[in-house]
């Protein structure tokens, strides 16, 4: 890891990203935790983050959940680039499984939230474009529909069946045998 | 609060996230899925999405197995079962073919042939998306019939095609047929449309025919079908267009056994001798003479359990793209992972003949999908003929 108050550390620390969510509140965050945001990462390259990145999509219960989890994640992934430096291989391989292990831990924590946070969480990290929680979240819903029926996933997810009952017959006909 | 603007193409997307990561070893959770609702059908039966759910998941995985009854008066004359006791999925039926026998299954596509006394009759078809070709048909004096059996592939060689999931491009299908003074092969392109001139090579001393297994390709260009009983094996080389011929390994009797391709490319078998399950390989050794090289004996009790192969002589099968030896007993068929040793009690069903693997992704509405895409094709042909 580098030492502690290198000028490189510095200049980390010191850029700072305000980030603002649709009513208005601000969140401070280090670049390294903005960045895992793709699309957050192409405004600061394009220069577009100065006075604040507005996220009209996401509001401020959400965006701080977001934040929890890149904070997590950048910290994670920072420790992981240090750690290769300093530790022998064994010591490198008991550090990265224990940097797993925790990280694990905290995403199965991080999903104990009810439906409809989960799904606004799909929505922000869809729209901010941050791959982990992406697959996170929406493999959480996945695994929840997996076993289920039409009807129990319409009742979930307060889904309106607007098929028709010909369009229904019709596409049970095709796949009858997933019904049997 | 101001509530939040949620744009409807995100709910879209993020619905084909969710979608997108149902697995694709169980093809009921899709079909389940497009009976939610509108948006959800439209969005599994997009062709697109098909196309997004191949890229997700990679290799596709192994939906069944195909065999063909004993009884060649059956109907209909194969049968499809699931991979596994939590897998549902069928193949949808096919009318005037369904006293078809399935000879082979490679890059998402099946062959099928028809006994007819003057000709052979083959037809190619891709059951995810319904289309199916018939083949002109082939003399029977081109190829010899005493014992027969063909191939699929996909025509797309040299990095074209990475053959995960091909439906849709153009085929080749290799046809070869063996009597006791040699054997022949036909090649039948789909592009050219037709079949070329006969690759043949002569034995030695006439052979005894029973049948040819299930073939199985090594790389690009090497084809292997062996003559079970007698232990030959026989090579048709894609590129060359030629046919070659090769031993077996040292097996005491080479019934219970399958070809199969070794996880470094190399042409291998599987064998059950002796209680043991015997994996060769086929090595090239410095002066370039190719020997078989046994790899591993493994009792067969410790990996599935005693009383399943007593009782008869189980059959080997193996799954090409998947590194899975099958093993068929009197209680069930059985898959050993060669890599890992890893046992699966497959199927309770035993009552096959040949067992051919099939693997590809579905999702649906492509059958209905490629169907209305082939109606417009025909319309928009017909009506520019109309105005020619």
């Amino acid at each position: 890891m580098a030492s502690a108050g290198s000028g490189d550390e510095k200049a980390a620390a010191a850029a700072m990203i305000t980030l603002i969510s649709s009513d208005n509140e601000k969140f401070e965050v280090t670049e390294a935790t903005a960045t895992l945001s793709q699309t957050i990462r192409h405004m600061i390259e394009d220069g577009c983050t100065d006075g604040g990145v507005p996220l009209p999509n996401v509001t401020s219960k959400i965006l701080a959940r977001v934040i929890e989890y890149c904070k997590k994640h950048a910290t994670a992934a920072a420790g992981e680039e240090g750690s290769s430096s300093s530790f022998s291989d064994a010591a490198f391989l008991e550090v990265d499984r224990a940097f797993l292990e925790e990280l694990e831990e905290f995403d199965d924590a991080f999903l104990e939230v009810d439906r409809a946070t989960l799904f606004d969480l799909i929505l922000a990290a869809n729209y901010l474009d941050i791959k982990g929680l992406l697959n996170l979240t929406c493999q959480k819903v996945a695994d929840s529909v997996k076993g289920k029926t039409p009807e129990q996933i319409r009742e979930m997810y307060n889904i309106v069946n607007d098929l028709t009952p010909e369009e229904e017959a019709e596409i049970r006909r095709e796949t009858q045998w997933a019904f049997e | 609060m101001a509530p939040a603007y949620r744009p409807p193409r995100l709910m879209d997307d993020a619905v084909a996230e969710i979608l997108l990561r149902l697995p694709p070893e169980n093809p009921a959770c899709l079909a389940r899925a497009s009976l939610v609702c509108k948006p959800w059908h439209r969005l599994v039966s997009d062709p697109g999405f098909l196309r997004r759910y191949r890229e997700f998941h990679g290799a596709p995985p192994l939906l069944g197995f195909l065999h063909n009854n004993y009884n060649t008066t059956c109907d209909p004359a194969h049968r499809f079962f699931p991979a596994a006791a939590t897998t549902r999925f069928s193949l949808p039926p096919l009318d005037d073919w369904h006293h078809g026998q399935v000879l082979d299954c490679r890059h998402g596509r099946i062959l099928l042939y028809q006994w007819e006394a003057s000709e052979i009759r083959l037809a190619v078809w891709d059951p995810i998306t319904g289309d199916r070709k018939v083949l002109p048909g082939l003399s029977r004096l081109s190829v010899p019939s005493t014992c027969y059996n063909g191939v699929v592939l996909c025509s797309a060689t040299g990095g074209g095609c990475d053959h995960l999931d091909c439906h849709g491009g153009h085929f080749r299908v290799v046809l070869l047929g063996s009597d006791r003074r040699g054997s022949k092969a036909c090649v039948y392109s789909s592009e050219a449309g037709a079949w070329n001139a006969p690759a043949s090579v002569h034995f030695r001393k006439s052979l005894f025919m029973d049948c040819l297994s299930y073939a199985m390709l090594v790389g690009d260009d090497d084809l292997y079908f062996r003559i079970k009983m007698c232990g030959k094996i026989i090579k048709y080389d894609l590129r060359k267009h030629c046919l070659s011929v090769i031993e077996d390994p040292p097996f005491r009797c080479h019934y219970n056994s399958a070809l199969m391709v070794t996880e470094d490319v190399l042409l291998g078998a599987a064998i059950i001798e002796d209680s043991t399950l015997q994996i060769w390989s086929r090595e090239v050794k410095q002066e370039g003479v190719a020997r078989w090289v046994q790899r591993s004996v493994t009792k067969l009790d410790t990996l599935i359990p005693a009383s399943s192969y007593l009782l008869n002589q189980p059959r080997v099968c193996f799954a090409e793209g998947l590194g899975i030896v099958y093993v068929n007993t009197d209680v069930g068929l059985f898959s050993i992972d060669v890599k890992s040793w890893q046992v699966n009690k497959v199927s309770r069903h035993r009552d096959w003949y040949n067992c051919i693997p099939f693997l590809s992704f579905y999702t649906p509405g492509t059958v209905r999908a490629f169907s209305h895409l082939l109606s417009f094709t025909v319309q928009l042909l017909y009506d520019e003929h109309k105005y020619l």
